[in-house]
């Protein structure tokens, strides 16, 4: 193999591919990244078996071939190279030869015939849509996922659309709280068409994608999903694993209704959150909302000392006390990006429903914790 | 080439298998130790999920599976009686809600 190409062009691939790199060496091969050229274009590869990338730009290839090189070091060095022309050799006994100026690197490389191959999915469903709203879909919902077990259902997104229609639903939870997304406005209607995908391929797609109109085609198969989004193709495992009827939990009515500016709450509950951070509990983030005729927030360290603030919104229905982890409403607060906020509750105990109040998109469950006043 | 081997150093094959032959031995009786310490794991869980499940006195189903809730356990159908992290879970929760007995609401 041997190619000319920009080192701003090869970074740039090199960082994409570099995120689905194995990082043990159980299988040395899989720590290296797999680069072909052929047809003046180059494709670079990376996998960890769970995830696979693939994203390719066009250079000009003098001999065709492929490459597997080590990751960790090649990464390294290009991110290091001038921004120049690159020229890349493969030379006998596995080695590669990297020329600048008059310089040159000499890199010893695997056998690219190791390498697997990628996966050729055939489709039980697609989904097609934009780069900027998958985008906003995947960061909206994984707030809700739970990053310990990284093969869990807590840390999936759950992928539906029904047969006909090209909207499709996200869905993340952590069992204590519950994000959905939908492309066209949440209806609380069954889907057929469901795949289960790990939370850290969406979020390193949702990483890669443009904030533009651009389009993004999903294929879902029986094991796998393709994400095809320009020079860049994602592979992914999909989980066998059920995600639970979460249809059923989510509130038809509220007692108690509220609508407030999102940055005023935001930042309220970040002082809240900040006080109530509790060292025996490092998770529970306890901040109390009282609603009546005004909304009080308050939180207390037993040793740091206490907050109330009150907060102008309208305020319709029953007063109510409410208990919750301040942390899980301050992430759904920050990807609200609607002006203002609606929280709607049902009773003490009862989720708390978090969403826009412009946009029907996305809504946020949150499961208040029991206080002792309430036992 | 082993037969190369033998033939330089007789005694070095048949020593290296002894210790190979020795460490196999106790991996072996590792494994056999292993063996038997997850069929007593077992039985001991088993003898503990029949504690727990075996209604108290007076008790009907849904406060059993309410009082296990409480306990720390799921009792939504996905992941019942996993120990839970903790924080209330919103699938126990729903799924006593509609068996008309949430827990605390």
């Amino acid at each position: 193999m041997h190619i000319n190409c920009p080192q701003p062009d090869l970074l740039n691939a090199v960082q994409k591919v570099q995120r689905a790199v194995a990082t043990n060496d159980n299988l040395p091969y899989l720590t290296g990244i797999l680069i072909k050229a052929h047809n003046n274009k180059l494709t670079l590869h990376s996998t960890d078996l769970d995830l696979g990338i693939k994203f390719s730009f066009e250079t000009e290839v003098l001999i065709e071939g492929d490459i597997l090189l080590p990751a960790r070091i090649f990464a390294e060095m290009v991110r290091k190279l001038p921004p120049i022309d690159l020229s890349i050799k493969s030379l006998d006994n596995n080695m590669v030869e990297i020329t600048y100026h008059q310089s040159k690197i000499q890199l010893n490389c695997f056998d690219p015939s190791n390498f697997p191959s990628f996966p050729t999915v055939e489709a039980s469903f697609q989904i097609k849509s934009q780069a900027n709203i998958l985008k906003e879909a995947i960061r909206k919902v994984s707030i809700a996922t739970n990053s310990d077990d990284l093969q869990s259902i807590f840390n999936a997104i759950l992928l539906e659309k029904k047969q006909d229609q090209e909207s499709f639903n996200l869905v993340a939870t952590d069992t204590h709280r519950l994000a959905v997304y939908n492309s066209n406005g949440i209806r609380n209607s069954e889907t057929t068409l469901k795949a289960l995908v790990g939370s850290r391929a969406l979020n390193e797609l949702a990483r890669m994608l443009s904030n533009d109109e651009s389009q993004v085609i999903l294929t879902v198969g029986p094991n796998q999903i393709v994400v095809e989004h320009e020079n860049l193709v994602l592979y992914a495992r999909l989980l066998n694993d059920k995600f639970p009827h979460y249809r059923q939990i989510i509130p038809q009515s509220a007692s108690t209704t509220l609508k407030i500016n999102t940055k005023e709450l935001l930042e309220t509950t970040e002082r809240a959150t900040l006080l109530a951070r509790d060292e025996l509990k490092p998770r529970s983030h306890l901040v109390m909302l009282k609603i009546d005729d005004t909304l009080k927030i308050s939180s207390e360290a037993a040793e740091v000392g206490k907050l109330e603030e009150e907060l102008t919104a309208d305020i319709e229905g029953q007063p109510i006390e409410i208990a919750f982890n301040g942390r899980y409403l301050l992430d759904t607060l920050k990807v609200i990006d609607s002006q203002e906020v609606v929280l709607e509750m049902q009773a003490p105990l009862k989720p708390i429903v978090v969403k826009p109040a412009d946009n029907d998109n996305y809504l946020c469950l949150i499961l208040p914790v029991r206080i002792h006043k309430q036992l | 080439m082993n037969s190369n081997v033998q033939a330089k150093n007789p005694g070095t094959l048949s020593i290296a298998l002894g210790e190979l032959e020795g460490r196999l031995n106790e991996v072996l009786k590792e494994v056999r130790r292993l063996r038997n310490q997850a069929r007593t794991l077992e039985e001991e869980n088993q003898r503990l999920r029949a504690f727990m499940y075996s209604p108290l006195e007076g008790e009907n189903g849904r406060q059993q599976l309410l009082r296990l809730y409480q306990e720390g356990f799921h009792v939504c159908p996905l992941h019942f009686a996993r120990v839970r992290d903790g924080q209330g879970c919103l699938f126990c929760e729903g799924f006593l809600e509609k068996k008309g007995a949430f827990p605390y609401g």
